[in-house]
């Protein structure tokens, strides 16, 4: 099943809910307080799940499918060693 | 140009701090092999020797699938080292720096950049699971394997003994999680190489920890909210375990002095709007703790280093997320190494726009520069006065009354010393080296605390000196004439903090810290024949065998005096030393105006000339040592004359010293 990373913004409470209601695994990104109880985190999180997170009221917004887009770059890596090439 | 795989980031590594470079670089290979069998290495890039330079280190890539880290650091290896080498400026869109900015930050600031802390999780990442994270700690489980580096510090790393239940800490136990903290704090080799570069590098203050993303730049602490009240609630105390971790309340909060958080806060600031002037993106500055805790941190524990161990220079850390999302696409990742390059660098100026040197003298002619050298157990701004008058001359204590210290506080500069204090200690020891910080922040029956009267100072301006005032009460002066009577002489302690003296070097020596002095006066009254004895002690006890060289100074003796040196006393002296005694002492050598009047159980030698040195070897520990002096009779009554006594380290400069002083017979 496809991985979105996602930014959820919600009241405190409910942020705070997230990761033990939710099950859903919160870590260093994008957690801000926006303003007065109000707070923002980037996760990763399933399609299935996105549904059921918008119907608990948090508000979702769905960015890249992470492995796509992490295949995708992938490719975008160096191949060899470009600093051993004659200059 | 696509993003950097492994061995390019290595190699890229070693060519910058090759020729034409190599003047102001040096390529440091860290000590602790990957669990795949990678060395990695980092680069200190600097021409700076002074004793203000200041420590910056910048970390990139602990987490495996976060590549743009190090692309960023090795970008800005590559651009500072060929702007400094060409004298140029350097622009990023629309940020540009100076060519004499960058010289600056590389004449005045040794920056160890450590790009790829974690090589075997971005190679996992970049050929097989993009979204890895952890390092590859190998695991019986596949589902098992590898260790998030950054929850693997020293640093509240037992999570589950210090939090509340009720906090979701972004920790975890269970090894298929990817925040895993591993078995054991610092268990990776990757956490330990973080860790020797801290060790290895004491000039490091300020620690910047690349990470990608979320636009935010945080600054300790990232357990609980911080406070800036109570330095008792802090994280070292077991009476708040079980209750960090939830924000909001009151129960627990996180102790950072107020001045460091204005700093931390004030750096962060400079970063971000750096970053803003490249192309415009918002970065948001912010404590690390903000609605979730975490533990085991790269930033919390450069931070807790400090408070753990005082020996250490603190560490304010911060964390940089760069970009919106793990790996963007590089056409995009282009820009972000200006936006972070840039706020990278601005971050290095505002480091050398805060920070100041403050120092307390060790001899009037010290400069701050490490070793102090000189006898800076005895020529000192520290000065004792049996009244107090102002007068910054030392005098001898004087028994049945208050007497007081003045400490003199020199700021070197360049910029105003912020929240500065003073603390003082007379402490008991036959010996000569005194080990920061026990020795000056003791208080027991061998360390008196004076009272402090002025010793704190909300800024004292660049090249401005302030006196510190302490008194010492009629009872504390008895204490310490008890202690001459036992043959320990009272030696008085200063060590001067402030909140942004980000500079200094941080030895637990008096000779190696411009931040500590001493002043180590023994008084002795010659009897009706002339005669003084001393006795100390040569060597340290925290060291194992050890070769300890004795200069003896007797240039201010009448040329006529008689000076012996005894190497093994009788009757014993310092009973309660006994236990750190060594076993055996060798003299190694004997020159420069000293000769051997008896040898074996009774070994003496004579002082002859101006300055005599004998090297010593000890089995280990510490050994009494007795010298005598016979003043000749036509000695001025009253006069007052010194033997200096220098104990020389390895590098042959003074590591501690003791003065005695004689006063000839008196005429009664």
């Amino acid at each position: 099943m496809a991985r979105y990373r996602v930014t959820i913004t919600a009241g405190r409470k409910l942020m705070l809910e997230l990761p033990v209601e939710e099950d859903v695994t919160v870590l260093d990104h994008g957690v801000r307080r926006l303003k007065e109880d109000r707070y923002s985190a980037d996760v990763i999180v399933d399609e299935k799940r996105l549904g059921a997170l918008a119907e608990r009221g948090y508000q979702v917004e769905r960015h890249e499918d992470v492995d796509q887009a992490g295949r995708e770059r992938q490719l975008e890596v160096g191949r060899g060693n470009r600093f051993l090439k004659p200059r | 140009m696509p993003y950097l795989n492994v061995d390019e980031v290595e190699t890229a590594l070693m060519l910058a701090a090759g020729p034409p470079n190599t003047a102001f670089t040096e390529l440091i290979s860290l000590p602790h092999q990957t669990w795949d069998g990678r060395t990695c290495h980092a680069i200190r890039i600097s021409a700076a020797s002074g004793s203000d330079r200041v420590g910056i280190c910048f970390t990139g890539g602990l987490h495996a699938r976060e590549w743009g880290s190090s692309d960023i650091l090795i970008s800005l290896v590559q651009r500072l080292t060929d702007a400094y080498r060409t004298n140029s400026a350097l622009t990023f869109d629309g940020k540009t720096f100076a060519a004499a900015d960058i010289q600056k930050i590389v004449n005045h600031i040794d920056l160890v950049i450590f790009p790829q802390v974690n090589p075997d999780g971005r190679h996992y990442s970049q050929t097989v699971d993009a979204m890895w994270r952890k390092n590859r700690r190998p695991a019986a489980d596949p589902g098992d394997v590898g260790v998030d580096l950054n929850r693997n510090f020293d640093v509240l790393w037992n999570f589950p003994a210090y939090f509340n239940p009720a906090a979701y800490i972004s920790d975890s136990t269970n090894p298929a999680s990817e925040v895993y903290c591993g078995p054991a704090a610092a268990s990776e080799p990757e956490t330990q190489n973080v860790v020797w570069l801290f060790d290895h590098y004491a000039s490091i203050r300020l620690f910047v920890d690349v990470h990608s993303h979320g636009q935010l730049i945080l600054y300790p602490w990232g357990d609980d909210e911080d406070q800036t009240a109570d330095p008792a609630m802090n994280f070292q105390n077991g009476a708040y375990n079980g209750q960090r971790g939830l924000a909001g309340d009151a129960a627990y909060r996180e102790f950072i002095p107020a001045c460091t958080q204005a700093n931390a806060v004030t750096l962060g600031t400079r970063m971000r709007d750096a970053i803003f002037a490249v192309r415009g993106k918002s970065y948001t500055v912010q404590q690390a703790f903000a609605l979730y805790p975490t533990a085991g941190t790269g930033h919390d524990y450069g931070f807790a280093r400090h408070f753990t161990d005082a020996t250490q220079g603190q560490i304010l850390g911060f964390t940089l997320e760069w970009g919106a999302q793990f790996q963007p696409a590089y056409a995009e990742m282009q820009h972000i190494l200006d936006d972070v390059g840039a706020g990278l660098l601005e971050f290095c100026l505002a480091v050398l726009d805060m920070h100041a040197d403050v120092m307390i003298k060790d001899s009037p002619a010290d400069t701050g520069a490490v070793p102090s050298g000189g006898a800076f157990w005895s020529d000192s701004d520290i000065f004792l006065r049996q009244n107090d008058d102002d007068v910054l001359a030392y005098e001898d204590a004087r028994q049945g009354q208050t007497n007081y210290v003045y400490v003199r506080v020199t700021n070197l500069g360049p910029n105003d010393a912020q929240n500065v204090s003073v603390r003082l200690r007379a402490a008991m020891y036959p010996g000569t080296e005194f080990v920061y910080p026990a020795d000056w922040t003791l208080v027991d029956a061998a360390h008196v605390e004076p009272a402090a009267m002025v010793n704190t100072w909300a800024s004292i301006p660049a090249g401005a000196t302030r006196i510190g005032k302490f008194s010492l009460t009629a009872a504390q002066v008895n204490t310490l004439f008890g202690w001459q009577q036992l043959q320990h002489h009272p030696c008085l302690l200063a060590a001067v903090e402030a909140c942004n003296d980000l500079g200094s070097p941080a030895g637990v020596h008096v000779w190696e810290n411009n931040n500590l002095a001493q002043r180590n006066v023994t008084v002795a009254t010659a009897d009706e024949s002339g005669d003084v004895q001393f006795v100390f002690v040569a060597g340290h006890p925290g060291r194992g065998g050890q070769v300890v060289h004795l200069l003896i100074d007797r240039s201010m003796l009448p040329v006529d005096a008689l000076v012996t040196l005894e190497t093994k006393p009788r009757p014993r002296v310092f009973p309660e030393l006994k236990a750190q005694f060594a076993k055996s002492l060798t003299v190694l050598e004997a020159r420069q105006g000293i000769s051997r009047l008896e040898a074996g159980a009774r070994e003496r030698f004579a002082i002859v000339g101006r300055r005599a040195v004998i090297g010593l070897r000890l089995d280990r520990g510490i050994r009494p040592l007795l010298l005598r002096v016979h003043l000749p009779a036509n000695a001025e009554p009253r006069a007052k004359f010194e033997v200096r006594i220098a104990q020389m380290g390895e590098g042959r400069h003074a590591v501690g010293g003791v003065t005695l002083q004689i006063v000839s017979k008196l005429i009664t």
